[in-house]
């Protein structure tokens, strides 16, 4: 390659970059500015993050939060792995059909799904709440539960369940001691990628969640209608770094269980 | 067991839709037999197997193993163990884990899998690599583990499907002679699939050859080798020259046939009689080239010296024929070879060692 091809080339490659984090790179920067208006540097501060933990509606936010998300993971892993399982093993005519419209929610705009929901709701006179929030949010995850079960299951040999049964087990324990520990990799990337969709996401849960119920998203949004104060910077990086640690102990969980 | 078979496949039928994979194909497999199904891929030899094992439901037909009827069996309730063509070794599990795992799931005593793992570990001579994972073999050893792993259960058949195609050429010479040594020294039945002809004869007591899902012709190596019944078995076993002809005249002692235009003593076999058709086989190996026509009454057909491939153990003369047929014969290379292009030879062959096909 010639040289300025190389440096054009490196140029744009810091452009992009530049591009996806220096505003992020700049919220978290103005969390410790000891000024209430994020235009101008006035010094270094954790106050912001005082202010935050003695916040107890916050505090109650993050816990409904993280209660939405255990559930939701907990359903999508199911739902997610079993149709995997079913998706893989099963051929009939039409499949690709039914296999897609497992993957449409990916491309479903969330408001979509969340509007709906609501509707649906209202209609059986469904009290809204926190638990509300979970179906929609499952419906969010399931289809990454099951891409990512059903690429480790296409990754393997298709005899291996044949060698179970031929070995002696039984369709309960060729599941338990082969397929299961096989595609476990994968379930649990499953778990990390539906738990951090959960926690950040806004569209459905704000539509669909009771009256005093927020999560965190929801939360920051109702604060930032005030204007943005650096609590919520402050707030924001501490989504940042927990979301960028699970992202992190998923891939070295990968790395290390595929070996 | 009254009849000694230990398999017995019954007009077995398999059709997926509208497609017959195996057509009414009935064996009967002896115990402590190698048998080899053998034919190019699409046959139905893996379909064939698989239906033994339990993995494809029969769609009409029966299989007997030693004595009972296995349709309603599901594979983990057949007394057959099956080593397959990837191996399928479980990923996740030791090498001792995964040759434990049939004896697991029979519920034997930790010390008793112990045992039995060591027995089959020195069998396959793999002794000491119990611990290692299966991704730390090379892919011989894998093969071991693999044949290993199936019989550390005693089955009363073993089926192999194509178990040494992953192997280079050099090691599945010497995996076949195991193999084969193997099973006479357990005297266990063996079924094998495979699409080499070559593995076939080197390992079977007797071959079936398939093709198209039935069954062409079963019988020894030698017999499939040397008396084909088929033009398919004739082509697909070994090399062969093909010609089609025409009876001329036939008795219990001697016929002749119109063969590329000449009239050709052949091997007076049942059946035969004026204006019927048929085709020579002839193998390249026993055929010669004489300079002028055999005097002794010997079959011979004329033709011009083409060219002369070597190819190590034999060198191949090719002879064309007035028609432009091609004529394939094996010669030793220490027969060096004075012919040039174009020069009139005749190619000779014994009566009773060129194959007549009614069919």
């Amino acid at each position: 390659m010639r040289a300025r091809t190389k440096k054009v080339l490196f140029s744009w490659t810091i452009l992009v970059y530049i591009f996806f984090y220096v505003p992020i790179l700049i919220l978290m920067i103005y969390s410790f500015n000891d000024s209430k208006i994020s235009t101008s540097w006035q010094g270094f501060t954790f106050d912001w993050y005082n202010k935050l933990f003695s916040n107890s509606a916050i505090g109650s936010a993050v816990l409904n939060s993280l209660t939405v998300a255990l559930f939701t993971t907990l359903i999508s892993l199911i739902i997610g792995t079993t149709a995997a399982i079913a998706l893989y093993r099963y051929d009939f005519p039409g499949k690709k059909y039914i296999d897609l419209l497992f993957y449409l929610p990916i491309v479903i705009p969330p408001i979509i799904i969340g509007v709906a929901l609501l509707t649906v709701y209202a209609r059986l006179k469904v009290a809204l709440g926190i638990q509300t929030i979970i179906p929609g949010h499952v419906v969010l995850t399931t289809p990454f539960v099951t891409m990512l079960v059903m690429s480790r299951l296409q990754g393997f040999d298709h005899s291996l369940e044949d060698a179970a049964k031929d070995l002696g087990a039984n369709a309960w324990n060729t599941f338990w001691r082969v397929t299961l520990p096989l595609i476990f990799p994968s379930i649990l990337s499953g778990a990390l990628l539906s738990f951090t969709i959960s926690v950040d996401e806004f569209v459905v849960s704000f539509f669909t969640t009771g009256p005093g119920a927020s999560t965190l998203p929801v939360m920051i949004y109702s604060m930032v209608r005030t204007g943005v104060t650096p609590e919520i910077n402050a707030l924001s990086t501490i989504m940042i770094l927990v979301t960028v640690f699970v992202v992190l102990l998923a891939e070295k969980w990968r790395g290390t269980l595929n070996n | 067991m009254s009849d000694n078979n230990m398999v017995k496949i019954k007009d077995v039928v398999k059709s997926f839709g509208q497609h017959q994979a195996v057509k009414n194909v009935s064996i009967d497999i002896k115990q402590g037999e190698f048998l080899t199904l053998l034919g190019p891929s699409g046959c139905g030899k893996t379909t064939t197997l698989r239906m033994i094992a339990g993995f494809e439901s029969i769609t009409s037909g029966e299989i007997v193993i030693d004595g009972k009827s296995v349709a309603s069996q599901h594979p983990y309730e057949r007394d057959v163990n099956t080593v397959f063509q990837s191996y399928a070794l479980f990923p996740h599990m030791s090498v001792e884990e995964n040759i434990a795992f049939g004896l697991k799931m029979k519920k034997y005593s930790k010390a008793k899998i112990k045992e039995e793992v060591e027995r089959v570990l020195n069998l396959v001579q793999l002794e000491g690599y119990g611990k290692r994972k299966p991704d730390q073999l090379s892919g011989g050893q894998n093969q071991r583990v693999a044949i290993a792993r199936a019989l550390v259960n005693n089955p009363k058949v073993l089926l192999l499907d194509e178990p040494l195609g992953a192997l280079d050429l050099k090691l599945r010479k010497q995996m076949q002679i195991e193999l084969k040594h193997l099973q006479q020294k357990l005297g266990m039945t063996f079924i094998y699939v495979t699409h080499d002809q070559e593995e076939a004869l080197t390992m079977s007591d007797r071959i079936a050859v398939m093709n198209d899902g039935h069954l062409e012709q079963l019988g020894t190596s030698r017999e499939i080798y040397e008396t084909p019944k088929t033009k398919f078995v004739a082509d697909f076993i070994g090399e062969t020259n093909l010609f089609e002809g025409e009876v001329v005249d036939s008795s219990e002692i001697n016929a002749v046939a119109s063969v590329e235009g000449n009239q050709i003593p052949i091997k007076p076999i049942d059946g035969l009689s004026p204006n019927k058709d048929i085709t020579l086989t002839i193998r390249p190996e026993l055929t010669w080239i004489e300079g002028s026509e055999p005097s002794n009454g010997k079959p011979s057909l004329q033709g011009k010296y083409v060219e002369n491939i070597y190819v190590g153990s034999v060198q191949k003369v090719i002879v064309a024929l007035p028609s432009g047929k091609n004529i394939v014969i094996n010669e030793s290379p220490m027969n060096a070879s004075d012919l040039s292009p174009g020069d009139e030879v005749n190619v000779c062959w014994d009566v009773d060692k060129a194959g007549v096909l009614t069919s």
